[in-house]
Parts: structure tokens; C-alpha cells; sequence
């Protein structure tokens, strides 16, 4: 029997790449323009889960984002792709929070949603990294947090299932392709190969690597970061972007993270939480603009080869070539 | 907490160190010197797995390349990299061994790896660092941050924790383009194996003291490993000369691009549309989802300039572009531009480029 699926896709509110926060050619932010949209990679994770709730219907989407009030709007947005619900975790508590105290806010706000809701998160997506800070590291610090296993930098994902009647056999490695099965038909499902000694409903994940790509078979519950992959993400539902501009948003306070009774594996105690900017590991000392000071030499000539000829004197006589 | 910088080394199916865990030591070696007050730091080499012999014969080439020490954790559940054990082997040690640094180069394994044994520690961690400065006796880490176009300068507030650093390849050492894998790998010698400075830390899950009995920790079973993309685009990290090529230029443009950057000595880059088009694998995408790429020479063909790729190249030292359209943003952020034909000036260029070298 294939399990009932429950997604949380974690997502951040970050300023639209290109627009507002600058100008590459004049190295300067315009911040009038800054415009806060969904950070990019969230969006491949959200790809992902309705790409597994397409397969099995019954997977609830849940979006979760930490941030200011205005982070709400990333959540409808979650909500108009396919989204049932958002949660937001906002407090003026944890403003400054550093991205150790986010991941652990996070994990205990994934537990809060367990509890409210009355379901076990199978798997938590998230984009492998922002367009902001950058850091790629709130995915795998969450996983730890809430003690599950991890892949990261996913390019898609798929559902697994033992066969029927497989038993136990223990963990060992599995290698070569014996493992993965062809999916045929719409509904059938791959399955998971023998010898993982992983049990029921589990997830197929391709994995960007220099190396050559991977593909791991994940059991539940597990954290995914997504990268981007060859597939284009789809386009909100007008009709679900109506009723998710009319919906009321749970939001989640200081108060509602570090007063409930959470506990498990990873998950922090809530004197150790370190929310706000008096407790993050990491101090900001100074962002700077980096300036692109090119002096551009643009050769317009009609024939190609004059036009070479003075580009490779050029880069001859500066010894770049 | 120990005068010691650990750096995490990773190596090929052949047990041989990559050129990115040589070019780690050597950045130790830079730290090391950065941070030094009184007491010098030691630097050790980390090195995780299964196979003793290996293992240790992996840390004599770690020693011969700059490592004072080597310290090798074995156990059965190393055998594959798993960020789930890896990170609870490291963790455990650093937490009894209290060194002042862990450092990690930024390949797929230390992005996987890296934040989640920062969790495990409840350490801070600065990710993708490009250089590291001194200033009023505090050490600052500079990262990009905004897709490349603000330089943050962080600092660690706690001093007695364990702080964990990821290293962007080809970076570090005064303007943030310094090392190349070439220098340190000139660095290392066939020095005499130092066999006392080897420590050896077995390790099994199950002795964690630091978990409630009966939770086992879970690893995702790895089924498979498709083919690599066996091609120059693993090199482009530390490339000198990059030719790359985008919408503008086709199948057939790839074959002029792959031919100047074998005159060149150079890798093959190229944008988001090309490896969406799939006329070249993903290991060759520069740009905000691929690489960050840093040559000496960055020559572009059909490459409009979008933001999400010039992120990728901006800190190149020298960008050629060849664009047939003379507004394409891509000049905006060049030294040198030609306005035409891709499948015109390639030629013309390679050819001049053989005749000047006679």
C-alpha cells in the first residue's frame, strides 16, 4: 500500500534577482525597486512535491516560511501552485536570527504543524539555496535538527515502494543498476530495490554531482534540497490565487515554537534555541558592493577577420593570451 | 579548545587526494598563518572511511602536502560517504577534541556535509568563503553574497565553539583569486611518511553517548551512479581560460568553442539555455544554478548576459564576448567585445591565434 504522503516546503521571502538588488554594469542597489518575491529554488522545491502529489493524490502540501508579515505572501503563493495551507513563523523575537537558530526554529516549527495538523511530515523540501545569503546550508542543518536523512542539490524526485510481501533482508549496499525499475504506466510506481533494508514507501532522488549524478533511494521521514532541473515549474491557478489571497494564514509566534512540549530526535531544547541576533553564531561586519569597473572596448567591423586581428593584438600585446 | 585547523579531504575511486583537497591544505596553511597569535596552529588532516590501508595511505600524501598531523576515523558504516555518518563520526571527535577550525572545500560532498555537522556541533558556519582578512585581531571570513555582487565580511562571536568554513575552489590568498590547483599541488613533495603523527579513531554509531538508545541514525541507500560527465567540465573551477557558449550558439558552435579552448588549454562553459537545449551536460553551467567560475580569461560566444549568469563569471579577470546584437548586456561587463558572427569570428580567431604562434 503506497503511504498517504505529507509534504512541508520550507520557503523564503528573498529581493527578485536582476531587478532590484543591482545593477551589474554599475555595480550599484536600487532599492526602490526591490521587489520580494519567492527565492527561486524554493519554487523547484514546490515543483517537486506536486510532481509527487500528481502521482498519489492524497499528498498534502504544506508551506512553511520564516520572516516578516510580508513573508506571507510567498506562502499564497505556495498556496495558488497547489499548496493546501502556509504556515508563518514570525515573531519580533526572531528577527536577526542567524541560520543555526533558523534551522532550529524550523525543526520545531515542523513539529508544531505535526501536532496542529495530526500528521507526520514524510519529507521536508527545500531549495538548495537563496538568492540572497546564498549559504546553501539551512537544508542540511534542518535534516540534523530534526534527525532524518538527508540529499541535497536533488534535481527531481519520485516515489518508491517495497514490493509486496518483500521482507527484511538488512541493510547492504546495492550497486549497478539492478534496483531501479522503469516506470511504465501512470500509476506504477519504482521499486524499492532489496537489500536497501529500507521498508514501505520511500522516495527515488536524482542528485546533481560533478562526479556523475546519483540516484539514492531516501526512506521517509527526509529532507530534500532541490536545485534546479531541467523541467520548467508551473504556473499558479488564478482561481487558487483568489481563494489564497482570502485565506487566513497560521502564524506561528515565539511563544507557539518555544512554549509547546517538542521533543525528538535532534530537536533543540527551548532554552537552546538561538533566536536573534544576540545569539547567532555568525556576526555581519561590513557588506560591501563589489563595483564592476570594466572599461569596454566593443570592435564593430564588418569583416570578422579584421575584427579578430585587432582583438588578438590586443590581448597578445596585454600578454592575456 | 585546541590550536588545530582541521581540513576534511576527500579523494578519488583510486584512493589518489583531488586536487581540491590539495588545494585545501594549502589554504590551511594560509589560515594558519592569518590566525596565528603566540602558538602556531597545527594543521591535521581529516580523512574518513573504511579501509585502514587506504586511509593511510591518503594522510602520508596529506602529510608530504602540508599537514602537520592526520587524524583517520574507521568503521564499517564509512565505507560510502553519508552526510548522516560522516557528520556524527566527525561530530563525535571534534566534540571531545575541541579543534579551533574545521574546514571544508566546497564540492558536492562539503556542501552536504559541512552545515550539517555544524548543526550536529551547534557551531556557527560561514559557507563558499572566498578570503580571509585580520583586522583589529579578529579574524574576518569575506563571502559573496546577493548573486556575487556584495563582498559580506563575517566574523564567529563564539570563540569557544568549534567553527566550521567551506572554501570555494580557485579562491583565497589576497584578492580572492589567489590559489590555483596547480600551485599547491607543486607543493607537495615525497616527504618520508611520518608515521607517529598519524592518529587512528575507530568509530561505530552505536558508542554514541550523545543520542537516546535506539535511535539509529538512517542514510539514504545509493542505488546508482550515472555516467559522469567525463568531460573538461569538472575542471572549470579552477580553469585558467574558460570558452563558453549560450543560446547564440548552436550545436555547431560548440565544436568551434571546444576547439579554441583545446588551443587554449582552456575548459568549455556554458549557459543555462545551451544545457537546457542539450547540446552540452550540466557540468559545464556557469551562472546563479551551476558554477562560479574565476579564469584568467573568460571568452564568451552567444551569451546575451543575463543576471543569472553573470554572477557566474563576473570576477573573471578578463572577459572577451563575442554578440551579434551590439546591446547585448553581456559588453556591459566585458574588457573586450566583437559585434558579429560566432560562426565567423571563431574561425577567424582560432586561425589567427595558430598563425601567431607559427
Amino acid at each position: 500500500m503506497l503511504q498517504l504522503m505529507n509534504i512541508i516546503v520550507c520557503v523564503k521571502q528573498t529581493p527578485e534577482a536582476g531587478r532590484g538588488e543591482m545593477n551589474p554594469a554599475a555595480g550599484t542597489v536600487d532599492r526602490t525597486s526591490q521587489k520580494q518575491l519567492i527565492n527561486p529554488f524554493d519554487l523547484y522545491a514546490m515543483e517537486a512535491a506536486l510532481r509527487v502529489q500528481e502521482k498519489a493524490p492524497d499528498t498534502r502540501i504544506i508551506a512553511l516560511s520564516m520572516g516578516p508579515a510580508s513573508a506571507a505572501s510567498v506562502l499564497r503563493d505556495c498556496i495558488g501552485l497547489g499548496a493546501e495551507n502556509g504556515y508563518l513563523v514570525c515573531d519580533p523575537a526572531f528577527a536577526g536570527t542567524d541560520v543555526r537558530g533558523t534551522a532550529q526554529i524550523l525543526a520545531r516549527a515542523v513539529r508544531v504543524i505535526e501536532k496542529r495538523e495530526g500528521i507526520r511530515a514524510d519529507a521536508v523540501f527545500c531549495g538548495a539555496k537563496t538568492v540572497d545569503g546564498g549559504t546553501s546550508m539551512l537544508g542540511p542543518e534542518l535534516a540534523q535538527f530534526l534527525g532524518v536523512p538527508q540529499v541535497t542539490y536533488a534535481l527531481h524526485c519520485s516515489l518508491m515502494q517495497t514490493p509486496e510481501g518483500q521482507e527484511e533482508t538488512g541493510q547492504q549496499e546495492v550497486t549497478g543498476r539492478t534496483g531501479l525499475q522503469e516506470v511504465s504506466g501512470e500509476t506504477s510506481l519504482k521499486e524499492v530495490p532489496a537489500g536497501t533494508g529500507i521498508q514501505g514507501t520511500a522516495l527515488c532522488v536524482e542528485k546533481e554531482d560533478d562526479r556523475g549524478n546519483r540516484i539514492y533511494c531516501l526512506p521517509l521521514p527526509c529532507l530534500v534540497t532541490f536545485t534546479k532541473a531541467s523541467f520548467q515549474v508551473r504556473y499558479p491557478l488564478i482561481a487558487r490565487i483568489l481563494e489564497a489571497e482570502s485565506m487566513e494564514l497560521p502564524v506561528l509566534s515565539a511563544g507557539d515554537i518555544l512554549a509547546e512540549n517538542l521533543t525528538g530526535h535532534g530537536i533543540s531544547e527551548e532554552n537552546s534555541v538561538k533566536a536573534g541576533p544576540d545569539k547567532a553564531a555568525m556576526q555581519v561586519q561590513e557588506v560591501e558592493l563589489r563595483k564592476m569597473d570594466k572599461q569596454s572596448q566593443i570592435i564593430e567591423d564588418p569583416d570578422p577577420v579584421k575584427a579578430v586581428t585587432v582583438l588578438a593584438q590586443r590581448l597578445f600585446s596585454e600578454g592575456i593570451l | 579548545m585546541k590550536k588545530e585547523i582541521w581540513a576534511y579531504l576527500e579523494t578519488d575511486s583510486r584512493g589518489e587526494l583531488l586536487s581540491s583537497s590539495k588545494e585545501l591544505l594549502a589554504k590551511a596553511g594560509i589560515i594558519a598563518a592569518t590566525a596565528e597569535e603566540e602558538e602556531k596552529y597545527l594543521i591535521c588532516a581529516l580523512l574518513a572511511g573504511a579501509e585502514h590501508d587506504v586511509l593511510e595511505n591518503t594522510a602520508e600524501k596529506a602529510l608530504g602536502a602540508g599537514a602537520d598531523k592526520a587524524v583517520l576515523i574507521e568503521g564499517d558504516e564509512l565505507a560510502v560517504y553519508s552526510a548522516e555518518f560522516y557528520s556524527d563520526a566527525i561530530g563525535r571527535l571534534a566534540g571531545t577534541e575541541k579543534p579551533k577550525m574545521i574546514l571544508f572545500e566546497r564540492t558536492t560532498d562539503g556542501m552536504d556535509l559541512a552545515p550539517r555537522l555544524a548543526a550536529r556541533l551547534q557551531a556557527g558556519m560561514i559557507s563558499d568563503c572566498v578570503d580571509l582578512v585580520r583586522e583589529g585581531g579578529k579574524l574576518l571570513w569575506i563571502r559573496h553574497a546577493f548573486g556575487g555582487t556584495a563582498a559580506v565580511s563575517v566574523s564567529f562571536r563564539e570563540q569557544e565553539r568549534t567553527q566550521i568554513i567551506s572554501i570555494r575552489p580557485g579562491s583565497f590568498g589576497g584578492s580572492g583569486r589567489g590559489i590555483k590547483a596547480a600551485e599547491p599541488a607543486g607543493m607537495v613533495q615525497d616527504a618520508p611518511g611520518k608515521k607517529g603523527a598519524i592518529t587512528i579513531k575507530p568509530y561505530k554509531s552505536a558508542d554514541s553517548g550523545s543520542r537516546a538508545a535506539g535511535e539509529k541514525i538512517v542514510r539514504p541507500a545509493l542505488l546508482e551512479v550515472l555516467e559522469a560527465a567525463a568531460d573538461r567540465g569538472a575542471d572549470l573551477g579552477t580553469a585558467n581560460v574558460i570558452v563558453a557558449g549560450g543560446n547564440g550558439a548552436g550545436p555547431e558552435g560548440f565544436k568551434l568553442i571546444e576547439e579554441l579552448a583545446d588551443l587554449l588549454h582552456g575548459a568549455v562553459g556554458a549557459s543555462r539555455v545551451a544545457v537546457d537545449k542539450g547540446w552540452i551536460s550540466h557540468a559545464h553551467l556557469i551562472g546563479q544554478s551551476g558554477i562560479t567560475v574565476t579564469p584568467d580569461l573568460y571568452i564568451n560566444c552567444g551569451i546575451s548576459g543575463s543576471v543569472q549568469h553573470i554572477v557566474g563569471m563576473r570576477d573573471a579577470k578578463c572577459v572577451v564576448s563575442i554578440n551579434k546584437d551590439p546591446k547585448a548586456l553581456i559588453f556591459n561587463v566585458s574588457d573586450y567585445g566583437i559585434v558579429g558572427n560566432l560562426h565567423k569570428i571563431l574561425p577567424a580567431l582560432i586561425a589567427e591565434i595558430r598563425r601567431h604562434r607559427g
